[in-house]
């Protein structure tokens, strides 16, 4: 069942609409008295450019009362989305044909996707990350996997003291050390592929049978750090792209409002 | 070497550092041994490590209020207790004083401008002091004091204070008792860390000795005639005031109210000092079969339990276990519902419900045949219905709300829920709480989980601030106005006691620089000074708490779980 949208929502994405809808009537109205409706739709194009632009700026003052930053999310996705129709009623759907031209548009493009990418990854991520049942700070997940490194490696000193046998040991250095010593799966978490389990059992399965009655509480103690490794990882993948997402969508906004800003400034100059 | 010889240096904060009155001298000290209810405590008594002299020079000061002014305003979060030494005072009793007359104090929030200028105020040196403040509040200690007699022989410092409008005008027209000299009042909020239960006014000129707490629980600790007079004050005036104050007692006469009182019963279930057992338990959630039983399903129901002081749950048998339908805390009743079936059938019908004390739990237990004679005159006999809760599906709430019971999360009253279906990960709210706070988070995004929700470490700013125990200069304490516990930094010692005992981990001890950066150490042990740290709600800033308004996913809420529709967000 999908949520009820706030009120704010509502009204948000009412206000583009009808943004849009009087920038698509007056650039109509200006097209048929012949005048250069790309004027109009530029200034409108570029000021609601701005406008997600001050998002950055509001998350900077965080200790004034300027609305939530519930409300500035809503209002820069929806923004976002309005750009698009803006951006084609400004210079056409069709791909421009100047090299400058074609830059900025290709960067718009990507701002867009990219802002769209992250927005899905934004509602869908939190939710997965929560179904873990684990929850791990990302700066922490480092010294996660180390902690979860040196249990398995203690639990096998204990094992080899105990049981007299090497046989786990051995396998662990031959073919889970790796696992356990860096990031694995991340494509298949990202997916939602249940690619490592399936790899690990192989592996816990290869070795179960050379195993005796005392050695296999260790397994099962292996096999639990292994799935704790696992959800680690997953963290680390969803988490790190939730961050790495901002890395890109931001220097390509500002390097699209640097572009927009010339050409402004050259249409200003020469066109006008 | 090289590190302790670039840093700054500061002696070791003690206990008697930080005095209520800090012109209060051993003179003056001595004078007030000569107050006769004083004079009777025998400082034999006292152990060599905390004299008499020390718990008066250090938590006592003298005060004089003029006719017609508040000493204390209801409601007030009050940590001192008063002793009248002369003059005459007297409780306002309901409706009480109208709110605009109490002249309340404005909060001190930061301008615009001061908001907007930390941006590039921040200091960039972490945990940084102005350590020449606390160096010139040591000094005050030696100055001149303004110390007189009066014609009964004790002693008057004259404080300046103002104390909100003079009331002499109003006071005819108001419901009110008088207290004479010699009576000891505000001592239940000072030591159960409640509100004030009511406005006390000056009646004549009067002079008092304020008592801040940590003093009134020495005092009541080593002198038995002290304790006998706190107990049995605390008995009656919470007896009566919460008698009085009690919706369901809204109508009714005083003469009623004292018969009601005379057959009331007061009983305490489980343990003032709750949290040193939750804490030693570790980090598993108290089991409900852990807590005492004030009430059980299927005895007989005798009267109706209002709810003092403390925490209930109220459970019933659900299969093999018992399942938690609601919690009550002060001002809430238990057994209305079986007495009034009992009064319209005639007949004996049993608790429907049990009710646990979670923690500690004040209960006044009025018979049921007291309540059977004014059940007419009762205004809002309304019944609880908690049979019917029990009758709903179960659902996650019921398991949100048995765990927020279990954890003690119901004690917060700005418990910071994340719902982390919502919540990715950015941290701006960490990063919010550090702009606000000169560049230090005073919270950690990481707490306990349950299913979607988490509760994190920020201070909850509990109904029941048990961080305020022990604290020896009173650095930790409630905000009068706003019910916000806050740490002041001046006098906070960084003895540690206060996030030690804090059952949610949410009190910080951090090693503070001065502000070039350098490490402040004690010269005596060349150890660092520590203050505690915690979250303070944004109370300067004028938006209110920075974490919930920076979420850009509306995934933070503060709460009460007794709104458990404002926690499900509904």
């Amino acid at each position: 069942m999908l949520a009820r949208p706030k009120n704010s929502t509502l009204g948000i994405i009412l206000s583009c609409a009808a943004l849009v809808a009087v920038a698509g009537l007056y650039a109509h109205y200006d097209n048929l008295l012949l005048r250069r409706p790309e004027i109009v739709s530029g200034y409108i194009l570029l000021i609601t450019m701005l406008l997600p632009s001050l998002f950055g700026v509001r998350k900077k003052l965080s200790v004034l009362p300027l609305g939530t930053m519930a409300f500035w999310t809503r209002l820069h996705v929806a923004l976002g989305f309005t750009l698009l129709p803006l951006y084609w009623l400004h210079a056409g759907a069709s791909w421009p044909d100047g090299v400058y031209e074609q830059a900025l548009a290709a960067l718009f493009y990507f701002v867009t996707f990219s802002g769209l990418v992250g927005w899905l990854m934004q509602s869908r991520f939190p939710r997965r990350l929560t179904q873990t049942g684990m929850e791990i700070q990302f700066e922490r997940i480092p010294s996660s996997v180390i902690r979860c490194r040196q249990q398995v490696e203690n639990m096998l000193l204990e094992y080899q003291r105990e049981t007299g046998n090497d046989t786990l040991a051995r396998h662990y250095v031959e073919n889970l050390s790796g696992y356990f010593f860096r990031p694995r799966f991340l494509l298949n978490h990202l997916l939602g592929g249940e690619l490592h389990q399936f790899w690990l059992r192989g592996k816990f399965r290869a070795i179960n049978r050379y195993l005796g009655n005392d050695e296999k509480p260790y397994l099962e103690k292996l096999q639990a750090l292994a799935d704790e490794k696992g959800i680690i990882d997953f963290h680390y993948t969803l988490q790190g792209l939730l961050k790495l997402w901002l890395f890109i969508h931001i220097p390509a906004a500002t390097s699209l409002m640097v572009l927009a800003a010339w050409h402004f400034a050259a249409v200003h100059i020469y066109s006008i | 070497m090289a590190e302790l010889a670039s840093a700054a240096t500061l002696s070791r904060p003690q206990r008697w550092d930080s005095p209520f009155d800090p012109n209060l001298t051993p003179g003056d000290v001595e004078k007030l041994l000569r107050i006769p209810e004083i004079a009777a405590i025998d400082e034999e008594r006292f152990p060599r490590s905390l004299p008499l002299r020390g718990v008066l020079g250090n938590d006592c000061r003298l005060v004089r209020r003029q006719s017609g002014e508040i000493i204390i305003r209801a409601d007030d979060y009050g940590n001192s207790a008063f002793l009248l030494i002369s003059g005459l005072a007297r409780v306002v009793l309901p409706p009480g004083i109208p709110i605009e007359q109490l002249g309340r104090q404005e909060t001190v929030t930061k301008s615009l401008w001061e908001s907007f200028s930390q941006l590039w105020k921040n200091s960039s040196v972490k945990e940084s002091r102005d350590i020449s403040r606390y160096q010139q509040q040591a000094k005050i200690t030696g100055e001149e004091n303004r110390v007189s007699v009066d014609t009964l022989g004790t002693v008057i410092i004259d404080q300046g204070e103002v104390n909100g409008p003079n009331l002499k005008s109003l006071l005819p027209q108001l419901h009110t008792v008088p207290l004479p000299q010699g009576s000891l009042f505000g001592e239940i909020a000072a030591l159960r860390r409640e509100p004030r239960s009511a406005t006390i006014v000056a009646d004549e000129n009067c002079l008092l000795l304020e008592i801040r707490w940590q003093g009134l629980r020495d005092i009541r600790k080593y002198d038995p005639g002290w304790r006998n007079i706190i107990d049995q004050s605390y008995r009656k005036n919470t007896l009566l005031t919460h008698l009085r104050e009690h919706e369901l007692f809204a109508g009714i006469s005083e003469d009623a109210l004292q018969r009601i009182a005379d057959c009331t019963l007061f009983e305490t279930f489980g343990s003032f000092e709750w949290f040193s057992d939750f804490q030693r338990d570790g980090t598993d959630s108290v089991n409900i079969d852990q807590e005492p039983l004030v009430a059980a399903e299927g005895d007989y129901s005798d009267g109706l339990l209002l709810i003092a002081a403390g925490f209930g749950r109220v459970s019933v048998k659900t299969g093999n276990g018992r399942r938690t339908l609601t919690y009550l805390r002060s001002g809430d009743y238990f057994g209305i519902d079986e007495l009034m079936a009992n009064w319209e059938t005639g007949e004996d019908i049993s608790l429907t419900c049990s009710l646990h004390a979670t923690g500690y739990l004040d209960v006044l237990r009025v018979p049921g045949y007291a309540l059977a004679e004014i059940s007419e005159q009762i205004s809002q006999l309304t019944p609880t219905n908690f049979r019917a809760l029990a009758a709903k599906p179960f659902s996650e709430a019921d398991d949100l709300l048995d765990w927020a019971v279990s954890e003690r999360f119901i004690n917060g009253t700005q418990a910071m829920l994340i719902d982390l279906d919502k919540c990715v990960r950015c941290d701006d709210c960490v990063s919010a709480c550090s702009r606000a706070h000169d560049g230090n988070p005073r919270f950690l995004r990481h707490g306990k989980v349950l299913g979607k929700w988490m509760i994190a470490n920020a201070c909850m700013h509990c109904s029941d601030p048990v961080c305020l125990i022990g604290c020896p200069t009173g650095a930790i304490h409630r905000m009068a106005e706003q019910g916000v516990v806050t740490i002041n930094d001046d006098s906070c010692i960084g003895c540690g006691v206060c996030a030690n005992s804090c059952p949610y981990s949410n009190i910080r001890l951090v090693e503070i620089n001065d502000k070039k950066g350098r490490a402040v150490l004690d010269p005596a042990t060349q150890l660092p000074i520590m203050k505690a740290t915690k979250c303070d709600l944004c109370v300067e800033q004028p938006g209110g708490p920075s974490c919930v308004r920076a979420c850009p996913a509306d995934a933070m809420r503060r709460i009460d779980f007794h709104d458990m529709d404002m926690v499900t967000g509904q």
